[in-house]
Parts: structure tokens; sequence; C-alpha cells
């Protein structure tokens, strides 16, 4: 059994997969979008697209949430013993900045949504109530870190893609397809 | 106060009253304390209220409880003085597409005679806005409280109306659209005079 294991890598569980792979398609998306929609003029759409921005980002940060949730239940697939300790703790230390990040970016967005004077309109359902009287100075300061926030994670998550595809295709070892759908968990 | 930019529009109130009604009686002229006046409008985005005011505007107020009819108000907007405490909104709501204050740098009310309204101390003041360039007729409904008597007596003015942006043509091109901005503006009018 054990020498088994050394050859046939573990994947991730079917939940964790679809929550890695919503979220990055939420990240990639939603940066996108914000790329684009700060460079229109404010009119009625850019409005709209600013009230998608921030609803994905909503939605970002409930699968942030759910899937440290379901981590915690659920741990990772130990990496592979053939890798070296330099590549561990990497793999590690990009894994918590990445974690960090997706909480940092939907709740310092949603501290500027909350601070500004603009409601926010949730998938155009509901409008997000604030608890808290609009700010410049706060609202300044959450955009800051979303700023910084971004290039950081645009950082981190082309660092996560380029180590994937290593991995996969210099490595050739299966640390990708631990993350791909249809693999047993 | 943009003292200067309204002299212009006081003469011409003055001259036309001088032409035009020389016979008729003057109800008793309010002085408007800007300090305490306020001129606020709420715009909605999302069903969410968006609140502004002008900071510069100007009442030339008369008014006799017991002579309605020779009673006149003439408030002038300083188009250009509007926020609503962001500044990027408020660059967009001066462009030409909604208030082009450069174009229109000022708006206007004027009430030629006043209407006893429905309740204690209600009146009406059926006159003419004028925003954008474009002049309807509205009513404004408003409730006046004088205290004292005489020269220094003070009065407290509180109205509002609620109008369509678009027929003053506030919404060109893609503000046309009301389904994320409404067509409706709230309008709130809060005086404080001194009568002369």
């Amino acid at each position: 059994m054990a020498e088994q294991t050394a050859h046939q890598t573990a994947h991730y569980d079917r939940v964790a997969k679809l929550l890695h792979w919503s979220m990055a398609a939420l990240i990639i998306g939603n940066f996108g979008l914000a790329l684009y929609m700060v460079d229109q003029p404010l009119v009625p759409s850019t409005i709209d697209l600013y009230n998608l921005h921030k609803s994905l980002g909503l939605l970002a940060l409930g699968l942030a949430i759910g899937r440290v949730l379901w981590r915690l239940r659920h741990p990772a697939p130990p990496i592979p013993d053939d890798h070296a300790a330099w590549e561990k703790k990497a793999a590690a230390a990009s894994h918590h900045l990445l974690y960090l990040l997706i909480f940092l970016q939907p709740l310092s967005g949603l501290m500027i949504a909350l601070a500004s004077q603009y409601p926010t309109t949730i998938f155009g359902l509901f409008n997000l109530p604030s608890p808290i009287d609009p700010s410049k100075s706060l609202s300044d300061i959450a955009g800051a870190i979303h700023w910084y926030g971004q290039w950081a994670m645009a950082a981190i998550v082309g660092l996560h893609i380029l180590a994937a595809l290593r991995h996969h295709f210099i490595l050739k070892n299966d640390i990708l397809k631990r993350m791909l759908p249809g693999g047993k968990g | 106060m943009k003292l200067f930019s309204i002299f212009p529009a006081v003469i011409a109130a003055a001259l036309a009253g001088l032409v035009s009604v020389p016979a008729m009686a003057q109800a008793p002229e309010w002085v408007m304390q800007p300090d305490d006046s306020a001129l606020t409008f709420t715009a909605w985005q999302s069903r969410s209220p968006i609140e502004g005011r002008f900071e510069e505007f100007e009442a030339t107020i008369h008014f006799d409880p017991d002579d309605l009819k020779a009673g006149r108000v003439e408030v002038t907007i300083v188009m250009n003085s509007a926020t609503t405490d962001d500044d990027s909104r408020d660059e967009t709501l001066k462009s030409q597409s909604l208030f082009n204050v450069e174009s229109y740098p000022s708006g206007s009310f004027i009430a030629q005679g006043f209407e006893k309204g429905e309740g204690e101390n209600a009146y009406l003041a059926p006159g003419e806005l004028t925003l954008r360039g474009v002049t309807n007729p509205v009513t404004l409904p408003f409730t006046l409280v004088i205290e004292g008597e005489g020269s220094g007596a003070r009065a407290h003015a509180e109205g509002s109306i609620t109008i369509k942006r678009l027929d003053y043509g506030v919404g060109q091109g893609d503000w046309a659209d009301t389904s994320t901005v409404a067509d409706k503006v709230d309008i709130g009018l809060d005086i404080r005079a001194v009568r002369r």
C-alpha cells in the first residue's frame, strides 16, 4: 500500500476542484472586467459594469469562505516526496498568499463599496445595505489596498500558473492533474 | 456667495418689476439667509437615493400672507455649485450630457403670486422651472412659518417637488437611459429669510 501511494498522486476532491476552478474563473474574469470598466466614461452602462464587478467580488468572497471551511475538513493531498524542500516551501508560501489575497481583494473592494457615495446593487437583485456612513478617506484607503492587491494577485496567480505548467510540461509529474477535472479524488 | 454673478438677474428683475407692473402693490421683501438655507436634490440610482445640493443659489422673495397674489419668488441657481460629495460624479453631473453648466450656467424657479395650500401654513407657488435652458410649469407646495412682525420678522419656508430630469434634457445620449439612474428627481427647498 505504501509503495503504491509513492507512484499514484492523490487528487483534490471534487468540491475542492469546483471551488478552485470557479474561483480561478472569477479572479481572471473580474480582473479583466475591472481593467475594462475603469477606462469607461461615467454613464449608466458603466455603473452597471461596476455593480457586476462588485457582485462577482461578493460571490468570490463567499467562495473564499466556503473554500477555507472545506479545506479545514478536507486537507489537500500531500505533495509527493520527490519534490525538493524548497519547492514544498515555495508552494506553501504562494498558496498561503493566494488564500490571503482571495480575502483581501473582495474585502477591500467591499470596503470601497460600503464607504462610497454609490449604492451597490448585487446582480440587479437587491442593494447592499451599508452599516457605515460614506467616507472618502476610508474608500481611498480601501481603494489603495484594492489596487495594490490586484497586482499582487496578478503576480501570484501568474506564478501559480507558471508553476503548474512547469510541473506538467517540464517536470512531467501529476501535480497539475491533481486539480484537473475528471481524475479520482 | 458670488454676489456679482447674480447682479444682472436682480437688476433685470427690478427693471421688469418697474416696467411691467408699476401699479401693483409689492408684497414685503424677505432676505434669504444663505447660511441657513438649502437647495437640495435627490436622484435615484438603483432605487437608492443619491443626495446632492446646490451650494450657491439666490432667492428674491416677496410674500404677504394676507395678499398672496402680490407675492413673488425668484430662485436663481448656480448650476456649477452642484455637489453630491463625489468628485467624479460631480464632474459628470456638470458635463454636457447632464447639466451642461458651460452652456447653461444658471437655472431658475420663478413664481408670480402664491396660493393657499391645504393645511396650516401650507401654500402653493405655481411657477416656471428652468433647467438646462428648458422651462416647464411646476407648482411648488411649501409650508411657511413666520415668527415676529414687521421688519426683522423671520420666516422659514420648506417645500419639495418631484420632477422628471428628461423633461429638462438632463440626460443626453447614454444618460437618457433611466434603468440605472431614474428619471425622477426630488428637489427640496429649505429657506430661512428675514423681512426687510
